[in-house]
C-alpha cells in the first residue's frame, strides 16, 4: 500500500484536548481527558470505543460544533480556537463533510432540498448548484427520489442521502461519526462500499468513529478511545 | 440575498398554518392600524371645522382710562355717568372709536370682516331699570353671525333686515322681565322702537338687551350725552379667517389698536384639548395593538425556531454562518409583516371605498387619496418594523447556541 509509506502530510491534529460538561448536580463530567491526535492526509483513520467514551464528542471539537474546554486542534493548517463561527462555518462548508450518528437529515426538507443546503451559501448559482445535487444523488442511486421528504425515505435511503450531503462540496476531510451505526448489515455494507468507493477516487482523508460496526479491515491506522482518554494506537499500517 | 428570501419563503410554506396565523395577526393589526389613520385624519378634519366654527369670533374696544371717566364735563360722555356707559364687556366702560377702523381692521391679513358695533347701557327714565343696547349694521352678516345675533337666533318674529330703521329686537331674558313682546315697543330716549322679534342670542362676545340698527342706537344715545359722539362707535366685531389664525390674528388687530381689548370665547381652546385628548387615546390603543401584533408574532417565531432548534444546529453543522442563520429566520418574520401588513392596508382601502363612512358621517369630508396612501405605506412601513423587531430577537437568540448543543437536542 504505497500511500502509507510516504510520511503523510498531518490535516488534522489535536493537542492536549480536554472536554468537560456541567453535570446537573453542579459537578462536572469529563468527556475527554488530554487527548492527541494527529490524522495524517489521505488515510482512513478509526477510531473505536464503547459507548459513552466521547467518541462523539471528539469528532464534535474536531470539526468545530463545540470548543474543547483546554487543548487545540489545528485543521489544514488553521487553530480551530483562532477562528471565530462564521469562519469556523467557512471551512466546514468548504473542506469538512460529517456524518452524523443518526443521518440528523432535516424532516421538512426534501432530499435534494437537505443536500442542497451545504451550497445554498457557497456563490454557486441555482441551476449549477442543483446539478451537483442531482448528479451526486443519482450517484447514490437515489434518482427517483429528490422530491421525498426524509419520512417518506427507508432508513438506508436516508442514510444515502446524509452521505450524499456529506460529499456535495467535494470536502478534504469527512468525520463519519457511526455512519452505519443505525442500518441493517445488508445495507451497512452498501453505505461503507460507496463511501470508501469516493475516498479513494478523491484521496480524501477519512476520520470514522464507531463502536465496533464498522469493518476494521477497512481502515489504515486505528485508536482506542476508552473513558475519554486515548487507550492506544491499535493497528499502524 | 435571493436564496435566502427563497429560502425563508420555503421554509413559510412548510408551516404553512403557523404562518397563515402569523400573517393573518399583521394583517389585522395593519387594517387596524389603516383604519385608524384614516379616522384620525378625519377627525382632524372635523377639528378643523369646529375650529373654523367656534373658535374666529371676537369683539374689540378700548377701555377708558380713570381720567376720561372723571373729566368727563366735557366730550361725549354720558350725563348720568353713574349709570350710563359705553361698555363692551358688562363691566368694561371704552373709549370711543372712529367706525372707518372697521375697514382697517377687515384690511388684516387674518381677518375676514369686521363690523362697527354701539354697546351703551342706559336707565330706564320710567322705570328706573337698567338695560343696554345694542347699535349694529345688519348688512354685515357674517360679523355679525356669532359674534352678537343674527337672523338664526330667531325664537319669535323677524329680524332686523339691512336698510330697516325705527324698529328693535329684544332678548328673551328682557322680553320675560320687562314684559315687552313681539308687538309691543321699548321706549329710549322718548322714541318708541316697536319689536318686531325675539331671540335668543346664546353666548355671544357681544351681548345686549335690545338691538337697533347702528344710526338708531346713535340717535337715541347722542342725546344722552354731554357732546355727540359723531362717527364714532365703542367696539368692533371681528371674524378671523380660521381658527388657527386666531392668534396671528389679535397680534394684528393690538399692531393696529395698541391698547385694545380683544375679547372672545376660547372655548376653541377647550375644544381642541379634548378632540387631542380622545386623539391622544387613540395612539394608545394603537400602540398597544401594535405592542401585542409583535408580541404574538415574537411568540410566533420563537416557537418555530424552538421546534427548529435542532435543525438549525444541523445547517450551522454544515457551513451556514450564524448571520445566514438569522438572515433566513429574520426574514421569515420579515415576509409575514410585509404579506400581513400589505392584506390589511388593501382590505383598509378595499373597506374604505365600498363603505366610505366618513363621507357618511359629514358631506364636509372629502375623500383624501393621497393622505390614504401615505397612511397605507405607514401601515406597511410599522408592520414590517414590527416583524424586524418580533423576528431579530428569537433569530439572535438561536444563532447563540453551538451547533454542538443544538444537534444534540430532540
Ligand atoms: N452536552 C452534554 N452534556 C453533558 N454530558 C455530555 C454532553 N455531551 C456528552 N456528554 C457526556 O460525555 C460522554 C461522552 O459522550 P459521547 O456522546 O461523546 O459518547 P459516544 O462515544 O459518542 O457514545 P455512543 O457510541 O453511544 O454514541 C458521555 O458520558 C455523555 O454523557
Ligand atoms: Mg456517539
Amino acid at each position: 500500500m504505497g500511500k502509507n509509506e510516504r510520511t503523510a502530510r498531518v490535516i488534522l491534529e489535536a493537542r492536549g484536548v480536554r472536554k468537560t460538561f456541567p453535570s446537573r448536580s453542579g459537578g462536572e463530567i469529563v468527556a475527554l481527558e488530554n487527548v492527541d491526535l494527529s490524522i495524517p492526509e489521505g488515510l482512513t483513520t478509526l477510531i473505536s470505543g464503547r459507548s459513552g467514551a466521547g467518541k462523539s464528542t471528539l469528532l464534535a471539537l474536531l470539526a468545530g460544533l463545540d470548543h474543547p474546554t483546554s487543548g487545540s486542534i489545528t485543521f489544514d493548517g488553521n487553530a480551530l480556537e483562532k477562528l471565530d463561527n462564521s469562519e469556523l462555518a467557512r471551512l466546514r462548508r468548504e473542506k469538512l463533510g460529517l456524518v452524523f450518528q443518526n443521518f440528523q437529515l432535516l424532516p421538512s426538507w426534501t432530499a435534494a432540498e437537505n443536500v442542497e443546503a451545504v451550497l445554498m451559501h457557497s456563490g454557486i448559482d441555482r441551476p449549477a448548484r442543483m446539478a451537483r445535487v442531482e448528479k451526486i444523488l443519482a450517484e447514490l442511486g437515489l434518482s427517483g427520489r429528490f422530491d421525498n421528504l426524509p419520512g417518506e425515505l427507508s432508513v438506508g435511503q436516508q442514510q444515502r442521502v446524509a452521505l450524499a450531503r456529506t460529499l456535495v462540496n467535494d470536502p478534504i476531510l469527512i468525520l463519519a461519526d457511526e455512519p452505519t451505526g443505525s442500518v441493517d448489515p445488508q445495507t451497512a455494507q452498501e453505505v461503507i462500499e460507496l463511501l470508501m468507493e469516493r475516498v479513494r477516487e478523491r484521496g480524501t482523508t477519512l476520520l470514522v468513529a464507531t463502536h465496533g460496526t464498522f469493518p476494521e479491515t477497512l481502515a489504515d491506522r486505528q485508536f482506542k478511545l476508552a473513558e475519554g482518554k486515548i487507550d492506544s494506537l491499535c493497528k499502524e499500517s | 440575498m435571493r436564496e435566502l428570501i427563497r429560502c425563508a419563503w420555503r421554509e413559510l410554506g412548510r408551516r404553512k398554518r403557523r404562518a397563515a396565523a402569523t400573517t393573518a395577526g399583521f394583517a389585522l393589526a395593519a387594517l387596524i392600524l389603516f383604519s385608524v389613520g384614516n379616522l384620525l385624519c378625519f377627525s382632524r378634519q372635523t377639528m378643523s371645522d369646529i375650529l373654523y366654527n367656534v373658535g374666529t369670533h371676537i369683539i374689540v374696544s378700548v377701555p377708558a382710562t380713570g381720567s376720561e371717566m372723571t373729566s368727563a364735563a366735557s366730550g361725549p360722555w354720558p350725563i348720568d355717568s353713574l349709570n350710563e356707559a359705553f361698555y363692551s364687556e358688562p363691566n368694561v366702560v371704552t373709549q370711543l372709536l372712529p367706525r372707518a377702523l372697521a375697514s382697517e381692521l377687515a384690511g388684516l391679513p387674518a381677518v375676514l370682516c369686521a363690523t362697527p358695533l354701539m354697546l351703551y347701557r342706559v336707565k330706564d327714565s320710567e322705570k328706573g331699570f337698567l338695560f343696554s343696547i345694542a347699535g349694529f349694521d345688519p348688512k354685515d352678516k357674517i360679523a355679525l353671525d356669532n359674534n352678537l345675533c343674527s337672523e338664526k337666533d330667531i325664537i319669535a318674529g323677524t329680524f332686523i333686515r339691512s336698510g330697516d330703521r325705527g324698529v328693535a329686537v329684544v332678548t328673551d331674558a328682557f322680553s320675560i322681565t320687562t314684559g315687552i313682546t313681539v308687538g309691543s315697543s321699548v321706549k329710549i330716549s322718548g322714541i318708541s322702537f316697536p319689536v318686531i322679534g325675539i331671540i335668543k342670542p346664546g353666548i355671544n362676545p357681544g351681548k345686549a338687551d335690545v338691538f337697533l340698527c347702528l344710526d338708531d342706537a346713535v340717535s337715541v344715545i347722542n342725546p344722552r350725552l354731554r357732546q355727540p359722539m359723531g362717527d364714532r362707535v365703542n367696539s368692533f366685531l371681528v371674524e378671523v379667517k380660521h381658527g388657527r389664525q386666531m392668534e396671528e390674528a389679535v397680534s394684528q388687530i393690538r399692531g393696529r389698536i395698541p391698547d385694545c381689548l380683544v375679547n372672545t370665547f376660547f372655548c376653541s381652546v377647550s375644544a381642541i384639548r379634548v378632540l387631542g385628548m380622545n386623539e391622544g387615546a387613540v395612539w394608545i390603543l394603537l400602540a398597544i395593538v401594535l405592542v401585542g401584533v409583535t408580541l404574538y408574532a415574537m411568540s410566533s417565531q420563537w416557537s418555530s425556531i424552538v421546534e427548529r432548534r435542532r435543525d438549525i444546529g444541523i445547517l450551522k453543522a454544515i457551513g451556514w454562518s450564524d448571520s445566514e442563520v438569522v438572515w433566513q429566520l429574520g426574514l421569515e418574520s420579515v415576509i409575514q409583516s410585509l404579506l400581513g401588513g400589505s392584506i390589511g392596508c388593501g382590505l383598509g382601502f378595499f373597506f374604505l371605498a365600498i363603505f366610505p363612512v366618513p363621507a357618511w358621517i359629514s358631506n364636509s369630508f372629502s375623500w383624501n387619496g393621497e393622505l390614504a396612501g401615505i397612511v397605507f405605506l405607514v401601515g406597511i412601513v410599522v408592520s414590517l418594523f414590527c416583524g424586524v423587531v418580533a423576528g431579530a430577537v428569537p433569530a439572535f437568540y438561536s444563532a447563540r447556541q453551538t451547533p454542538a448543543e443544538s444537534i444534540r437536542s430532540k
